[in-house]
């Protein structure tokens, strides 16, 4: 525990290592509840009292993996520091759906953002297919990428972006069932008036297990932890 | 549960910063405004810079003190990037009554304001601007402009213009002919024979951006303030104004000024802007996702026989459009197509109502339904339909919005309504509320606010499809309506002028009390009859028929009202229909055109018989936006001449509809309309009465819902 919390003070604030920290403090005895006090101790400073309540947080991952086989991610958005548990409540074809108890949702498609829901400025929809092949693969290389916005009179934008894909270092990400050597890939995405980068932890079989990615001007970038 | 904190916590989950861009230079654009309220950077004079599309800025701006003070409050609005409109009434203290004005000790005045665009600014040509400064009315403040501003780098600004009017008076270089001084009619008219005539000055400035909080500016100016001089309102010791000004955020900003080397004045602007809500797109609980039927499953029939699992669909899809604010108004389903009838009373983007439902379908209805056609019920008449595809539903719930729109068959409500069976709670069904109302006159030139406050009990009677019982109880608490003096006779009846009687009584109120029937009489007709006591000032009966197909921005109306004036104290009694200045017609009724122009523009022309018997038409033209938010002018001419009409001329005015979800961000019915008016006066005045055909129905049809279909998804 002590080594875990060393990790989380030094705030480096990489998920993937203050994961690898969680995982190495509680040894084989992996608990839900350990999971996710690394995870938020990677993404918050626990011991600052106006933080998001860690404990909390912890006990709803808990919960969760106990209660459903489905998936079930930690949902980070520093922004507005708001944490949270999102458990899988609906699969159409290769989207995911995740929600939480208070009605926002997240939809992943092979682990990348295409939409969210009673978040703010949600994404409504992307295409994002031709980043997610380069994304699965490893590979490098420049792809086009859609993301739709609701503009301020609630019309439909299209954000047409073009996208890097490159690898770039290569570790191992232990948590709970999860236990894998990675691929952190960048995706650098530009468009006429917005750039960003996001990041994906993405294992041998092509699946993004942990990333970072671009939501919104509001909520600036969104991190996403898959517990199972 | 997601745990929110403000503390705002550094956290670098990668160490690579994304960041957004900031958007295409602004084409010489300003929150800022001037004393006259119009958006540039300098003081008293014009500059070629406009406000960002859809600002909407309250500017109050005064100099001198006691009996000479001068206030200016302007409401100005940017209705095209190119295209800018002002309203303004200003207090003018010390001044002399022109021979055969009434007397006062504070001129009151209202006037407005045109500017367009010419040029925009290019990396060598200056932005260039015409504007009519007061161009109808009195003309107190008129004068006309052609002005240019260069930016010179991001921080500095020059302006070069020549004026006529007000603006020419000071050390003029030439003259384009003779300036009248007349009114035109009774004032309130467009003084066309003034504009770019008279003596010509040349006027300039610059504006400098000290930071990005703080600005300084120093002006030419040719406005001589003639009447101010020779009257002692202000003595006139230079050309050159200067000013700062301080931005406290994007919507507050406070200036100080010196004018002409005498007056020391203050300026604050108030500014939103209509395509900048509290959150872009709204926030909201997510809805429940399309839940997909597993393969082969739609062939199962099994459920048609089975009464006690139908119910069970019907009641958990109840259930689930209640939790999202919709009410399951009827129903009909059959093996392999189901039609919900829905009242929506949360989303005034009413695709979202319409996806919503969509979504709950699928989760509840048994697999082989592979149709939803779903209405909605306005007055408890269908409107629309929007006939879906299951499989599309499922297909492009994370496509485009523009993919489910084109796969959506829109139909008018009354040819999918057969076969339907209400729920059992539709009817008879009584809805009510009880809140606060005010009701308020402003820039009256006798007195800047009039207002009366009180409680209000409503309440909606739902007897049968179509058939509302409606009423509502006021009980004023406070207020100085009452003390509106009654104009002097005119050659007409007093239909309105006479509102201050109205505002006189201290006991509870009937607003109304009307029974109304609302029918379908045929495809693309909707009609609506209403006897009772119709409005506060008169009751009687009114039928409306309308004309508007499901997919037309074109519609029109017919309403013809049999009147009688209501007693004072708007309780029962009916009063009698002689009034000292003439005798109130029974008979009054228009003919209604609508139409959505595009470009976000809406217009609507009304011909007819007025309340005091006088023909004319009234022309609105609205600048809309797709999420709700309209701002607009009318103007009604009847034959009532100007001299008869009294001030102004003829009735115009400015209607402002701010919707809710636009300041909170969350989903709801709920707007609140603003009318501008001139002074009530009897020429051009129409009946009041609820539940016109056209504002009711318009959003729930394609050309309304098509702007705003990416709400289906949210």
């Amino acid at each position: 525990m002590r080594k875990q919390r060393i990790l989380q003070k030094s705030a480096l604030g990489l998920i993937c290592l203050s994961i690898a920290a969680c995982s190495s403090g509680t040894g084989n005895d992996v608990t839900a509840v350990g999971i996710a006090k690394g995870i938020v101790g990677g993404l918050f400073d626990g011991n600052k009292p106006s933080g998001p309540d860690v404990n909390a947080v912890s006990q709803q991952a808990a919960k969760a993996l106990a209660s459903t086989s489905g998936q079930v991610i930690v949902v980070a958005i520093p922004q507005s520091d708001a944490l949270s548990v999102m458990q899988e409540i609906e699969r159409n074809g290769p989207y995911v759906t995740f929600g939480t108890a208070t009605r926002q949702s997240i939809t992943l498609k092979n682990g990348i953002m295409t939409s969210s829901r009673g978040l703010g400025e949600d994404l409504m929809s992307s295409e994002t297919n031709a980043v997610q092949g380069l994304i699965a693969k490893r590979a490098t290389g420049s792809a086009p990428r859609i993301n739709r916005f609701l503009d301020g009179e609630n019309l439909t934008v299209s954000q047409q972006l073009f996208c890097n894909v490159n690898p770039r270092s290569q570790g191992r990400l232990t948590m709970g069932v999860i236990d894998t050597p990675v691929t952190k890939v960048t995706e650098s995405c530009l468009s006429d008036d917005l750039v960003f980068t996001n990041t994906y932890q993405v294992t041998p079989g092509g699946r993004v297990v942990q990333s970072r990615q671009w939501h919104s001007p509001l909520n600036d970038y969104i991190a996403i932890q898959s517990l199972r | 549960m997601i745990v929110r904190n403000k503390a705002i916590m550094g956290t670098a989950v990668t160490l690579i910063i994304g960041l957004p861009v900031l958007g295409v230079a602004e084409n010489l654009t300003t929150s800022q405004t001037n004393v006259y309220g119009n958006p540039g950077g300098l003081i008293d004079m014009p500059t070629a810079e406009m406000a960002p599309e859809g600002q909407l800025s309250t500017t109050v701006s005064a100099y001198g003190s006691g009996n000479n003070l001068t206030t200016r409050t302007t409401l100005t609005f940017q209705m095209l990037p190119r295209v800018s409109a002002s309203f303004r009434y200003s207090g003018i203290a010390g001044l002399t009554p022109a021979a055969g004005r009434p007397a006062f000790t504070t001129l009151y005045d209202r006037s407005f304001d045109l500017r367009y665009r010419l040029l925009d600014e290019t990396n060598w040509r200056p932005s260039v601007v015409v504007g009519l400064q007061d161009f109808i009315g009195t003309g107190l403040y008129s004068g006309e402009y052609i002005v240019a501003t260069k930016s010179l780098g991001p921080r500095v600004r020059i302006t070069g213009g020549i004026g006529w009017g007000r603006l020419g008076s000071y050390s003029s270089f030439a003259n384009t002919g003779n300036r009248p001084r007349a009114f035109l009619g009774e004032g309130g008219i467009p003084t066309y024979d003034r504009w770019f005539r008279g003596d010509v000055a040349a006027f300039g400035g610059v504006d400098f951006q000290l930071t990005d909080k703080l600005s300084f500016a120093a002006e030419y100016s040719s406005d001589a303030y003639d009447r101010e001089v020779s009257d002692g309102v202000l003595t006139r010791k230079s050309p050159w104004n200067f000013g700062l000004t301080y931005k406290f955020s994007d919507s507050f900003q406070a200036s100080a000024y010196s004018l002409h080397g005498d007056e020391i004045g203050v300026t604050a602007t108030l500014s939103l802007n209509v395509r900048k809500p509290a959150v872009k797109g709204g926030i909201e609980s997510a809805p429940l996702p399309v839940a997909p039927r597993a393969p082969g499953s739609a062939a199962d029939l099994g459920w048609t026989t089975d009464q006690v699992q139908q119910a069970k669909s019907i009641n958990s899809l109840d259930g689930l459009l209640e939790r999202d604010g919709i009410k399951l108004h009827g129903l009909q389903v059959g093996p392999k197509n189901a039609h919900v009838q829905i009242r929506n009373t949360r989303y005034d983007m009413r695709p979202q109502a319409v996806g919503r439902t969509a979504r709950a379908m699928t989760r509840v209805l048994p697999a082989s339904v592979e149709t939803f056609t779903i209405t909605q019920i306005i007055k408890g008449q269908p409107t629309s339909s929007v006939t879906l595809s299951r499989t599309d539903v499922e297909r492009l719930e994370h496509s485009a919005a523009s993919e489910i729109l084109a796969a959506s068959v829109i139909q008018d409500g009354a040819v999918t309504d057969r076969g339907i069976t209400l729920m059992p709670d539709t009817f008879p069904r009584f809805e009510y509320n009880i809140g606060p109302y005010l009701r308020f006159s402003v820039f009256d030139p006798e007195n800047p606010l009039r207002y009366a406050a009180g409680i209000r009990a409503k309440g909606e009677y739902h007897i049968a499809p179509g058939w509302i019982a409606s009423g509502s109880i006021s009980q004023k608490v406070i207020g100085n309506l009452d003390d509106v003096s009654l104009p002097g006779p005119s050659g007409q009846p007093r239909v309105r002028s006479n509102v201050a009687f109205y505002n006189q009584t201290e006991e509870p109120t009937i607003d109304y009390l009307t029974l109304a029937k609302y029918g379908r009489p045929a495809k693309s007709v909707y009609s609506r009859v209403t006897v009772g006591y119709l409005e506060r000032m008169y009751a009687g009966a009114s039928a409306e028929v309308l004309w508007k197909p499901v997919d037309s921005r074109l519609a029109l109306g017919a309403e013809v009202n049999y009147v009688l004036p209501r007693d004072f104290d708007q309780k029962f009694d009916i009063r009698t229909r002689a009034t000292s200045t003439g005798v109130i017609p029974e008979w009054n009724g228009h003919l209604s055109a609508y139409y959505d122009v595009g470009y976000g523009f809406h217009a609507q022309l009304d011909a007819g018989r007025y309340l005091a018997g006088d023909w004319g038409a009234t022309l609105s033209i609205d600048r809309v936006f797709a999420n709700g938010w309209s701002i607009g002018a009318y103007a009604t001419k009847t034959n009532v001449s100007s001299a008869t009409f009294g001030e102004g001329s003829f009735d115009k005015g400015i209607k402002i509809e701010i919707p809710f979800s636009w300041g909170t961000g969350k989903p709801t019915l709920q707007k609140s309309t603003t009318v501008l008016q001139s002074l009530t006066r009897d020429g051009g005045a129409r009946l009041d009465v609820n539940g016109r055909l056209y504002d009711e129905i318009k959003d729930t049809h394609r050309p309304e819902m098509a702007k705003t279909w990416g709400k289906f998804w949210r």
